[in-house]
């Protein structure tokens, strides 16, 4: 059933192959975006973490649940009002959700493999809230460095006041919830 | 009402064809007279006349209403109803500052870490605008809507010089604070065309160049060094840049006498009183009026100009004549410059009197005096070597109930002033909590304004509170302002300690040295040692298990010592003997035996012995516990320190022991002068005379 849905931008559709796994393009310099479909290769598998033999990949909670258990298990990592009506006049989605982004790695790039947790990112009136869970390998005095650097620049870059409000974890071990 | 009248009781009774009034004087409802005589009728009015009237109900409303009179409309701020949601809740000394992280890891414990962490929270501030200034192209997107300069990265960039500069780049630049950038463009507009810069305009230059002493204005949101800044406060050498751009604009404006007013204060502010001075004598000369104002500086800086106190206060009085003669009302600064100079007039006689006239004088002339003459005045009264004056407690009846603002830049003196007093004068608990609540009261902790006089304070209170109160009511404002608002530094834990020492409160002690470390001042020779020594002479049945854990964990915490910290604590004698002791009290004989060998072990190491008293008790449990080669380590030991009293007990250890009789004799050769296989030992040797002698 899925060969037919195999090639989605191809002109010549006639010309499709027969085979179940691969598109060819028919002529060189012609742009096409396809997909592949056969079973191994056709679900979903983002955000899931492949088992291992002997269980020696260590999840913490957000990553062990799967991403459709986001509202039920899980909740959001960005919070905004950007789906609301006539947010398309001032909170854009696209440009929060860009945002969110740069912020994320930013901070992963600033706070060297101190973050053990995702980084959440709250948006309420003017002020981002960032959280997330650190853990303790550095001096606290320079970690207050990193918070003033952090909310001074994320400051004059998105032009809101930035709050960071992080948790410390002695060690990443304790953010293990399973094995995998 | 005749005596013994019994109250009637009135009765509705429906009778056949119309409602009669009965009255019955029976207190039981029974037999409502159905017909009314004339007689009774007049009772009956007569009765009813006096009864008692209920005026709501009987008696028609006499006075008409009043007028209504609706109330103006007050206008109330977009945060009124805030405001008052606040001050519904007070200060809540157990929470941490909103600028410190929220989690056990990040909060500071002692005074340094809530230095060191506010601070390097700052410097990565400045260090993230360092960065916005390299790359202001980069922070453009995205765009604020609406605009907010304070994020704009234009804002902390420099000013480039205009190539046609006009006035408005002139105020632009001043009124960002950026001074040299705003005397480039002055300094062209001079050249150039100098009609167009104004007298308003030179005069407000002159006023902010004047007030930076002609360098850039800092960013006011980083105010953690300010905060602190300790060594800003007594910086008392000349810092006026006499050279400045202040003076250059000066001489280029018209002499006014506000010009001259600005000129003078700023000199009076950054500490060169002789071109104040100066100024002042030129004002005069050219016969201005000269505002109160200067007249408050210039009496705020006679300190600098005159060294005798008789000096001092005549030129006070000739200023004062002669802003009276001039016509020149006082002011509040005035006042409070005149009790400022009293105050550092130290040791004068009539220091006090003054300053009760000047306290009228204000009176009169309906100045009402602000939070800074009450603290000059306490400065007055209540001298370091002075008689007691409890003037703090009439100043506290003065203040109570009033809603302070600051009315004058030296107000903040106040606070620090006051608890000073209740604490090192008079060290009176009661007078320090009334200080204490005033500071509770409304927004009075705005007084409290940078982290040295926040630390006077409460060290002053402290020191009030172990002097006067009890140990419950200690505990009570320990409990609530450590170790958040108040870090004690170590001479106040010694203090603690003492308190509880004599108010038989030991068994608060374990908390204490819990707090002591975490503060950072536990693990210090310092305290260590009188602290344990307290406890030694303090133990108690009920608390030597308490102190032997302490013991304990300092014994853990020595050992954990990395041996080249830079601050290492040593195992002094005294040290060691107090850990011994109150682990053997507890009966803790291996740790204690631990500590011993560790001792016997390093002795070259380590300055300082164990005590007779410590070396006594270990042996005493060891031998009760039989363990004969600890305790012939242990004599050894005494024998090495020479302690004759140990080793004299020799004989009877090894009676204790049950030792067999060579080991026995063995031993007292090894440790006593006496040979017990001597059979002569007990006769008195005599001492040999030397001959000839008589």
């Amino acid at each position: 059933m899925f060969r037919s849905f195999a090639r989605l931008s191809s002109i010549d559709a006639l010309t499709a192959t027969g085979s179940w796994n691969s598109v060819r393009h028919t002529s060189p310099g012609i742009a096409s975006r396809s997909f592949h479909t056969s079973p191994a290769t056709f679900r979903v598998q983002a955000g899931k973490y492949k088992p291992t033999q002997y269980k020696t990949k260590a999840l913490t909670y957000e990553q062990a649940n799967y991403p459709h258990t986001i509202g039920i298990r899980k909740s959001w990592n960005a919070w905004n009002t950007s789906n609301l009506l006539e947010s398309n006049t001032r909170d854009q989605a696209y440009e929060q959700t860009i945002w969110d982004t740069f912020i994320r790695k930013f901070i992963y790039g600033t706070w060297h493999n101190m973050f053990v947790s995702e980084i959440i990112i709250k948006r309420r009136h003017n002020m981002i809230h960032v959280a997330g869970v650190v853990q303790q390998t550095v001096p606290v005095r320079k970690m207050y460095f990193l918070i003033g650097y952090t909310e001074e620049f994320l400051g004059y870059l998105l032009k809101s006041p930035v709050k960071m409000e992080i948790q410390s974890v002695p060690d990443k071990k304790d953010m293990i919830f399973t094995y995998i | 009402m005749a005596p013994g009248f019994v109250p009637f009781v009135f009765t509705i009774v429906k009778q056949k064809r119309h409602l009669v009034w009965t009255i019955s004087t029976r207190t039981d409802h029974k037999g409502t007279g159905r017909f009314l005589t004339s007689a009774f009728r007049k009772e009956k009015t007569a009765l009813l006349r006096q009864r008692p009237k209920f005026p709501e109900i009987w008696e028609p409303v006499s006075d008409p209403l009043p007028p209504i009179k609706i109330p103006r409309r007050i206008e109330r701020s977009p945060t009124a109803v805030l405001e008052a949601l606040s001050s519904t809740v007070g200060r809540d000394p157990t929470a941490f500052h909103y600028k410190y992280m929220d989690d056990p890891y990040f909060l500071p414990t002692n005074a340094m870490s809530k230095r060191i962490f506010a601070l390097s929270k700052e410097s990565g501030r400045k260090a993230a605008r360092f960065m916005v200034n390299k790359y202001p192209d980069l922070f453009q997107r995205p765009v604020s809507d609406p605009q907010i300069h304070a994020f704009f990265a234009s804002s902390l960039a420099g000013y480039q010089k205009p190539e046609k500069p006009t006035v408005d780049d002139l105020l632009q630049r001043l009124r960002a604070g950026a001074h040299t950038a705003a005397m480039e463009v002055y300094r062209d507009l001079q050249v150039t065309d100098p009609s167009t810069i104004s007298q308003e305009v030179r005069q407000e230059m002159l006023e902010r160049l004047c007030w930076y002493n002609g360098e850039d204005a800092q960013d006011s949101d980083l105010f953690e060094e300010s905060w602190f800044a300790f060594y800003l406060q007594k910086d008392s050498r000349k810092r006026w840049n006499a050279a400045g751009p202040a003076q250059e604009i000066f001489r280029s404006m018209t002499k006014t006498p506000e010009a001259y007013a600005t000129m003078i204060c700023a000199m009076a502010k950054y500490n060169n009183m002789d071109g104040a001075y100066a100024m002042f004598e030129e004002m005069e000369q050219a016969n201005m009026t000269i505002p109160a104002q200067v007249y408050a500086e210039m009496i705020r800086g006679i300190p600098f100009l005159k060294d005798s106190i008789d000096s001092r206060w005549e030129l006070n009085m000739a200023f004062l004549t002669k802003m009276n003669n001039d016509g020149v009302p006082p002011t509040l600064e005035v006042f409070n410059s005149v009790l400022e100079l009293l105050w550092r007039s130290a040791g004068w006689k009539r220091a006090r009197q003054m300053a009760l006239a000047v306290l009228s004088e204000m009176r009169q002339l309906n100045i009402e005096p602000s939070l800074a003459s009450y603290s000059f005045l306490l400065h007055i009264f209540c001298r370091e070597r002075g008689p007691l004056s409890y003037i703090l407690v009439d100043i506290l009846g003065e203040l109570k109930g009033k809603e302070w603002k600051m009315r004058d830049a030296r107000d903040t003196l106040f606070m620090s002033a006051a608890m000073e007093v209740a604490g090192k004068h008079l060290q009176d608990a009661e007078v320090a909590k009334k200080v204490h609540g005033f500071l509770n009261e409304g927004r009075n902790a705005q007084f409290l304004t940078d982290a040295n006089r926040e630390q006077v304070y409460y060290a002053s209170f402290f020191r009030a509170l172990i002097h006067g109160g009890s140990v419950e009511e200690f505990f009570k404002f320990y409990d609530e302002l450590v170790p958040m608002s108040f870090t004690p530094d170590q001479n106040t834990m010694m203090d603690i300690v003492e308190m509880l020492e004599f108010n038989d409160g030991v068994q608060h002690l374990s908390r204490i040295w819990s707090d002591a470390v975490i503060f950072g001042i536990g693990m210090k020779e310092t305290f260590l040692e009188p602290f344990l020594q307290k406890l030694v002479s303090n133990s108690n049945n009920t608390v030597k298990s308490q102190f032997a854990a302490i013991a304990e964990d300092v014994k853990t915490r020595m050992d954990k010592q990395s041996p080249d910290r830079r601050d290492l604590v040593p195992w002094t004698g005294p040290l060691l003997s107090s850990v011994i002791l109150l682990l053997i009290r507890d009966g803790k004989l291996e740790p204690a035996w631990s500590v011993l060998s560790n001792y016997m072990n390093n002795q070259h190491a380590l300055v300082g012995f164990p005590s007779i008293e410590a070396i006594t008790e270990v042996m005493d449990a060891l031998v009760t516990a039989k363990d004969s080669a600890r305790v012939k380590l242990c004599l050894k030991l005494a024998s090495e320190l020479g302690f004759v009293e140990i080793t004299e007990k020799t004989e009877d250890v090894t009676q204790a022991l049950g030792l067999p009789k060579l080991e026995k004799e063995q031993w007292m050769r090894l440790f006593t002068s006496v040979d017990y296989s001597d059979p002569f030992r007990n006769v008195k040797r005599l001492e040999p005379v030397a001959v000839g002698a008589v």
